[in-house]
């Protein structure tokens, strides 16, 4: 019989009762004595030696179990965030309501890290274009909802064309880009008018679980067609 | 009052409802206030007039910027609708 400890009158010898050690903590084939006193032989399989340095220049997940160390440079020039800068800018943008124009030179400080043409014309509606180019712009009439409103992102240069928005409501559409609405909630769209959807010419894409909500929404109903599931979106995943 | 209309677009039917005093509408989907509600005929969504009036640059009339205004309002920024973009 085994014995885990040693007494000699009020004197503890030896006391391996405690031991916390069990085989799989062991190194394989060595051997120990556990916590009731039993010689016990280690099964734990020896572990792998991280060497190197692992590159990653895109975003993703990377299995970096055998590499000592990760130098991650993921350039942000195509994915900048782009957004309207502060609401002392926005009110700005307000106050010019119907009529007014901001030159283009102006719009920059309202919008960073490219240059985006932006100006307000119309009620309080919102322009992106982009410049030196045609046909990529997004045009989002926000009725007095300007400070909502995130441009998540936008790539003026590439020919990618297409523009995340969120935003608490909008009132209608007019964009020929490929239009995403990635808020976890559907969107509500004040008014709409029947000319708009001639100009619509890229897809709605939303959450998958909100496409059906989008279809039988108030006013997005009128635009079904171009709802899709953001899982089709052909970036999805990239961008 | 609000006024119905029915419309068609595409093949389906919808039912175009506004307030004829210019107030905002309450309803549909998601809940709220609406300048102009279109929806799907057979949703059969019903909206009760309020009495807040739509601001001046929300109202829906024959002075709102039409789409040719807006063309306009982006070929001045160097729009060109004729290129593909």
């Amino acid at each position: 019989m085994a014995n885990n400890k040693v007494v000699l009158g009020s004197v503890t010898i030896i006391d391996i009762s405690d031991t916390t050690a069990v085989a799989e903590d062991v190194a394989q084939g060595k051997e120990f004595y556990g916590a009731d006193g039993n010689k016990v032989v280690g099964t734990a399989s020896g572990g792998i030696t991280p060497t190197g340095t692992l590159a990653i220049s895109q975003n993703g997940t990377y299995d970096v179990t055998n590499y000592a160390s990760a130098n991650v440079n993921v350039s942000g020039e195509d994915n900048k965030v782009i957004e309207v800068l502060s609401l002392s800018s926005i009110k700005d943008l307000e106050a010019g309501s119907r009529g007014m124009t901001i030159s283009t030179s102006d719009t920059y400080k309202y919008i960073t890290d490219k240059t985006i043409g932006i100006v307000t014309k119309y009620a309080s509606s919102l322009m992106l274009i982009k410049p030196n180019s045609s046909m990529t712009y997004l045009w989002a009439p926000i009725m007095n909802q300007i400070e909502f409103v995130k441009f998540n992102r936008y790539n003026p240069s590439s020919s990618i064309n297409y523009v995340i928005l969120s935003c608490n409501q909008l009132s209608y559409l007019y964009f020929t880009s490929d239009l995403i609405l990635n808020d976890t909630q559907v969107i509500p769209l004040k008014t709409s008018g029947n000319y708009w959807s001639d100009f619509l010419k890229g897809n709605i894409y939303v959450p998958d679980n909100l496409v059906s909500s989008y279809k039988t929404a108030t006013n997005w109903s009128a635009f079904a067609g171009l709802i899709k599931p953001l899982s089709e979106w052909e970036y999805y995943g990239i961008y | 009052m609000i006024v119905k209309e029915e419309i068609i677009i595409g093949n389906e039917k919808f039912i175009k409802q506004y307030s004829n005093k210019q107030c905002y509408i309450k309803g549909g989907f998601p809940e709220g206030l609406y300048v102009l509600a279109i929806d799907l005929a057979e949703l059969q969504r019903e909206y009760e007039e309020t009495d807040i009036p739509i601001e001046d640059e929300e109202t829906p009339t024959e002075d709102e910027a039409t789409a040719e205004d807006y063309q306009s309002a982006l070929e001045e920024l160097g729009v060109n609708f004729n290129e593909e973009g």
